[in-house]
């Protein structure tokens, strides 16, 4: 037990459990440290999102679906609370539907199914929908998961794999002989995964390497059980204009959708406010109005909790995955922003891919696009 | 009397009644079915926190049937899955003050009226229909508040809120904002807070704990008080602490018959504490006036310290309960088990404003912290009562009065009131409160009497199997993700009856305590509020 492991994962959230647990399957030595515990942090704070359908067209669109299909073979029927339940994007005018169709368009030519739909047919794919809609483009294969179950899964099975966690450690600096130092002592490996979440720009200055993440803030509503009344996920179409904007200021855009408690979660909302845990009340409520507006019958159900989280969000809002540009060893797995938990999967076959040094048709095909060193301090 | 339907008969009750208080009257003990299992449910806390016993009202959203007052030709259905339409969310009304209090029980009773005899615009809001609190809870049909509080409905400088439940508080610059859910949206300014929220009674888990019948002895007396109607025929009472004797007093004179007393601790048995005890004559002559009418009943109940109970059997309600002193088991035929271990100070709206406060040692609760003026860490809220510590009206009410000055000093009000012999009262009743947290520990090995199977979440059904394997295979040490992995705590009361339950469990088979194990207490939305009033919120 004392042999250093190849591979030191920092991070028990989803992106480094998968990242566990794809290392360890291609027979690596592995060992998981975290500050607090698994999925602690920005894992607990979201809604389980694994989308194609918020993906701009390009390398982020391929990514996602390869993310998809990996998910599709973890995660078994009635496993995870995993749901293929599929999502529909709405638009409220001519306007946004316009922008909706031409997007689709564009990300059908990377492979994405979205399948554009007339206000009878949203209506009839999610009839407790606003009759004032325009339009819609219907995205079967985004996805569902309980994200803190499935961390815990997938350490759960690195771990069969021979995988070691240990937890309580505070990731302090660099050691030169390889690996790290932490609050409770050295922790010699191979090859460090940086997998902190928002907390990654943190540990890699740390380490000695640098990486532009910022917690990027979001609220979450969670209302009182229901009877079904929420089929699929349902998002306003200036969601993904959300997503790529660099307002500071919170801005909102209504995702709504059900989860097998019978629970209705509401986002979302996107604002640079630091560490700060406290929802902002004018937040939920624009939440709330827009939740309501999409669906009239939400007026009359309780929220009944609600929760912030920090999204690791880099300058260009593309995922950080490979080699740091300094540090030799150093991988970051981060930057996510709101999709770590979609993107995982795939973050973790990349990051495995580069680790193994194994060729492969996925590592030419992503790394350039993902690779952190596409960013410089100078242009940050 | 009051005609109603319930599922399609009708049937009567009392002037006064609550919806729970009919349902019971008329032999109906359950009234819902849980999501996951299945299992019949009906009144468990009967103060509005378990939010067991929702239940749907002339169609539309699910309502606690204990904290519903019934109405003529209403028509209640089993169930909490109807919805009805939207109406028109009115805008919220609002309330200026220069005090608000939280909680019309002794301590924000005595706060609001010291606040306002110094001149100060005093709101006094409250969830029940009626101010008393817990202890001071009174019929809706006769009002009958003890002659000191009488004059809070008519003073002209208190605005009374009853209805009304704190769903969110916030503060900005040296403003405090309470908005309100229940009757109607309300939204209360004021420039200082005095938070006098109370506590959630703590049930340690047992077999057969969610079955109908089973409730809080709060429940017990909430229910008699309020309406007269007793909980069943034949109670157990049991658990641990000082409100058992009271609880079963209350309900011989109500004409129960209460079958035994069954409580963990054996104060008897620690001569040194009991002596300290007589420092406070008029505490011991209130429990030798409930051991009176105990002794008086017919047919007389069994007092058994050092007695737990174990499971609670029947089929969709009680019939026996199992008891135990750890050598020998008594199977009692009982419809009722009233049960408490113990008070938990409600957290929320403290947390919300960012008030400081500080773990119990070896009792899953914390206490909010307060200076010599009843003040919290954050300047302008104050404490009161079950908050600062668990001590019944006899703390309450001083700090009240002490909070509510201090408050009304803070709004810019000039006091002169001389506070040393409020300071003097507050101090004895934290010696005595002190002196029966000593007497009555939270029984040790409890965990030991549960089974695997045994529920700790009553919303989402959670077992203990479910949080061993999630501490056990996950490592998960801490109590939000173990929430996260479990569901233990996401339902409908958020956590408010199984948080300390699971948090003490987290503690024991991770070898952590209390304190790094987390709690469940903070709530942002304190509770559930519909979605049209929040979109209101400004």
């Amino acid at each position: 037990m004392n042999l250093s492991p190849d591979v030191l994962v920092i991070g028990a959230g989803l992106v480094g459990a998968a990242c566990a647990f794809a290392l360890a399957s291609a027979g690596l030595s592995v060992c998981v440290v975290d500050r607090t515990g698994p999925a602690a942090g920005t894992t607990a704070g979201g809604e389980g999102n694994i989308l194609v359908s918020d993906k701009l067209p390009g390398p982020e669109a391929r990514l996602a679906l390869r993310s998809v299909a990996l998910w599709q073979s973890l995660a078994g029927p009635g496993t995870l609370e995993f749901e293929p339940k599929g999502g529909l994007v709405v638009a409220w005018d001519r306007g946004q539907l316009d922008a909706l169709l031409d997007l689709a368009a564009a990300q059908r030519a990377d492979g994405v199914l979205a399948e554009p739909l007339s206000v009878d047919e949203v209506r009839a794919c999610e009839p407790a929908l606003s009759c004032d809609l325009a339009g819609g483009v219907w995205y079967p294969q985004d996805c569902q998961v309980q994200p803190v179950q499935a961390a815990a899964w997938l350490l759960g099975e690195a771990m069969r794999l021979g995988a070691r966690m240990s937890f309580g450690h505070d990731v302090l600096s660099g050691d030169r002989r390889g690996g790290v130092i932490t609050s409770r002592g050295r922790l010699a490996a191979g090859a460090v995964v940086n997998a902190a979440g928002p907390w990654s720009g943190e540990v890699a200055a740390r380490l000695g390497g640098w990486l532009p993440v910022r917690p990027r803030r979001g609220h979450v509503l969670v209302t009182e059980p229901l009877p079904p009344m929420v089929r699929h996920k349902v998002y306003e179409a200036d969601y993904v204009g959300t997503v790529v904007s660099d307002e500071a200021a919170a801005q909102c855009s209504s995702v709504v959708e059900a989860t097998r408690a019978g629970t209705v979660l509401i986002g979302s909302s996107r604002e640079f406010a630091g560490w700060d845990r406290t929802p902002s009340i004018r937040t939920m409520a624009e939440m709330a109005r827009r939740a309501v507006r999409l669906f009239p019958a939400l007026g009359l159900v309780r929220a009944m909790r609600c929760y912030v989280g920090f999204r690791p969000a880099s300058p260009d809002h593309l995922p950080l995955i490979g080699p740091d540009a300094a540090i030799p060893g150093l991988y970051h797995a981060s930057g996510h922003e709101g999709a770590g938990i979609g993107l995982a999967p795939a973050t973790a076959e990349l990051i495995t891919a580069l680790i193994t040094g194994s060729p492969s048709s996925l590592a030419s095909a992503f790394a350039p696009a993902f690779a952190p060193a596409r960013l410089t301090r100078e242009a940050a | 009397m009051i005609t109603f339907r319930f599922d399609g008969r009708e049937l009567t009750a009392p002037d006064g009644a609550t919806v729970a208080s009919a349902l019971l009257g008329n032999g109906v003990v359950s009234w819902r079915e849980t999501r996951r299992g299945g299992a019949p449910r009906g009144l468990f806390c009967g103060i509005g926190h378990c939010h067991d016993c929702l239940v749907t009202v002339n169609a539309g959203m699910p309502v606690r049937a204990c904290q519903t007052q019934l109405r003529d030709a209403d028509d209640i259905r089993s169930g909490a899955a109807s919805r009805g339409s939207a109406p028109a969310t009115p805008a919220p009304a609002r309330v200026h003050a220069d005090v608000a209090v939280v909680g019309a029980g002794p301590g924000g009773m005595a706060a609001a009226l010291a606040a306002a005899d110094v001149g100060c615009r005093v709101a006094l809001i409250d969830s029940a229909p009626s101010p008393g609190g817990q202890i001071y809870r009174q019929p809706v049909t006769a009002p009958a508040l003890p002659d000191r509080f009488r004059r809070l409905t008519t003073h002209p400088r208190i605005t009374l809120l009853p209805d009304a439940t704190v769903w969110q508080a916030g503060r900005d610059a040296g403003t405090f904002t309470l908005r309100c859910t229940g009757s109607r949206p309300q939204t209360v300014t004021a420039r200082a807070v005095v938070l006098a929220t109370g506590a959630a009674e703590l049930v340690l888990p047992f077999d057969g704990w969610t079955l109908p019948g089973v409730i809080t002895a709060g429940a017990a007396q909430a229910l008699m008080k309020s309406t007269g109607t007793l909980p069943g025929s034949r109670i157990l009472v049991a658990g641990t602490g000082p409100l058992l004797l009271r609880a079963a007093a209350d309900l011989v004179r109500h004409g129960a018959t209460v079958v035994a007393v069954c409580d963990t601790a054996r104060p008897a048995a620690q001569p040194r504490h009991a002596i300290a005890a007589l420092r406070h004559p008029a505490k011991l002559a209130e429990a030798a006036r409930y051991a009176t009418t105990l002794a008086r009943a017919n047919p007389r109940p069994r007092i058994l310290q050092g007695w737990a109970v174990l499971g609670a059997y029947g089929d969709g309600r009680v019939r026996q309960a199992r008891v135990t002193n750890g050598r020998h088991t008594r199977m009692l035929a009982v419809d009722t088990v009233a049960v408490s271990h113990g008070l938990v100070p409600a957290l929320e709206l403290s947390r919300a404003l960012g008030c400081h406060d500080e773990q119990l040692d070896g009792f899953p609760a914390a206490v909010v912290s307060v200076d010599a003026s009843q003040q919290t860490t954050t300047p302008g809220v104050f404490a009161a009562g079950e908050l600062t510590g668990i001590g019944g009206a006899a703390k309450a009410e001083p700090e009240g009065t002490l909070a509510g000055l201090s408050a009304a000093r803070h709004a810019g009000a000039t006091v002169t009131t001389r506070t040393r012999d409020l300071t003097r009262k507050i101090a004895q009743a934290r010696h005595f409160a002190a002196l029966l947290a000593r007497l009555y520990p939270l029984p040790e090995h409890w965990l030991d009497n549960l089974t695997p199977s045994t529920t700790i979440c009553r919303c989402e059904e959670t077992t203990l199997a479910d949080l061993t394997t999630a501490i056990g295979t996950a490592q998960a040490h801490d109590l939000r993700t173990i929430k996260g992995l479990t569901r233990c705590g996401m339902g409908y009361c958020q956590g408010r009856i199984c948080g300390p339950v699971a948090q003490a469990i987290t503690a024991s088979l991770t070898g952590g305590n209390l304190a790094t194990t987390g709690d469940l207490h903070t709530r942002h939305i304190a509770t559930p509020v519909p979605l049209s009033e929040l979109r209101a919120a400004t």
